[in-house]
């Protein structure tokens, strides 16, 4: 009986955990991956993830696939980061993107880049990309992408 | 089972519960009224015209396009360039300030370049050329900086161009495409070394004034 009483006080332990999962019961998690579905995580509660693509617009969620990203060096030494987008949708859709360099200590190395648009016809892929400022190496980016405004 | 035991566990199953129950401790909610509002964003009136949010996010992509450009920004010596709204013209249906443009692109470019370009400010030269006066007249005296036998010279030079394109419709809804060319011209060769392009399209009904 009493082991019955640990069980079931375990058990309601477990389902209670359960709050600390999203609503649909995912493991929180930010940022895409090239070629996987990208998880919508909570950018309020889940720390940055560095060298990440991040959808920070509920209403993208399940629109936009991030094909690929990544950075590369430009001939003047600055950074460029790229996204490769694709809509998944019947529908023409407006994101707006930009992105944030850090240094090896992710430290921000400069403001933030104004947000950029880009416009993706219905089930067709699109490439955001920007360039950094300063011409040391940086160390990370992270690119926030929301619907256009 | 001891009681110590039985205690360690209890314990432990408090834990889990205040982990499991935990909040994310945001309040998710708007902050105070403001009459104050973020230039790069479109704000509560918005038009088809070239507004705030259009000139900070172009010279915000033109300065970092610039930077990227070997002959403007990895030349050595430095190069000398002149950014000002002299060749930058508009001959666009919207109604603005050029200078905004032209002259947010120069700061943040002389900010961000950090001595990659070295920036001459022709519009003030009226003001260079009467203090070089009362120096070599003996008014003033030389200063703390070295003395030059003339002003700086550029070689490149900001000039573009500000062109739209209209269409409305009988009830009363508008669209207009705005394009902004950005070019830096050799002027001593006449060349264009770089250049930079801006585009967008806006539709709404045209009931807003530009001043």
């Amino acid at each position: 009986m009493k082991r019955c009483v640990e069980l079931i006080t375990l058990a309601g332990c477990l389902v209670l955990v359960g709050c600390s999962l999203n609503p649909r019961g995912e493991i929180p998690t930010v940022g895409g991956q090239a070629q996987v579905r990208t998880l919508f995580g909570d950018p309020e509660t889940i720390s940055i993830q560095y060298n990440k693509v991040v959808i920070v617009d509920t209403a993208l969620n399940g629109k936009i696939a991030i094909e690929n990203h990544g950075a590369r060096k430009t001939p003047t030494g600055t950074i460029e980061v790229y996204a490769t987008l694709r809509n998944r949708t019947d529908f023409e859709q407006q994101v707006e993107a930009r992105v944030q360099f850090f240094d090896e200590q992710k430290v921000p190395i400069e403001a933030p880049s104004q947000w950029q648009r880009v416009i993706l016809a219905p089930k067709t892929v699109g490439a955001y990309k920007e360039l950094s400022i300063h011409e040391q190496i940086a160390g990370f980016y992270y690119v926030e992408l929301r619907s256009g405004r | 089972m001891t009681i110590e035991f039985r205690r360690w566990k209890l314990v432990a199953i408090a834990l889990v519960l205040a982990q499991g129950c935990a909040s994310s401790g945001v309040q998710n909610t708007a902050g105070s009224a403001t009459v104050y509002e973020d230039a790069s964003s479109g704000g509560k009136v918005q038009g088809i015209g070239v507004e705030s949010r259009d000139i900070v996010a172009m010279t915000d992509k033109m300065m970092r396009d610039m930077l990227a450009n070997r002959i403007l920004a990895a030349a050595n010596p430095s190069p000398r360039v002149i950014v000002d709204s002299e060749y930058f013209t508009n001959e666009s249906s919207s109604r603005l300030n050029k200078n905004q443009i032209t002259d947010r692109l120069r700061v943040e470019l002389n900010r961000a370049g950090n001595g990659r370009m070295v920036f001459v400010g022709r519009q003030y030269a009226d003001m260079v050329a009467k203090e070089r006066d009362l120096k070599e007249s003996g008014v003033v005296d030389q200063g703390t900086v070295r003395q030059t036998k003339a002003q700086a010279g550029a070689d490149y030079r900001l000039a573009g161009r500000i062109s739209s394109q209209d269409t409305a419709r009988a009830d009363g809804m508008s669209a207009r495409y705005t394009q902004i060319v950005f070019e830096m011209v050799d002027v001593s060769y006449g060349t264009i070394v770089w250049s930079g392009l801006y585009e967008f399209k806006k539709v709404a009904q045209d009931d807003v004034i530009y001043r």
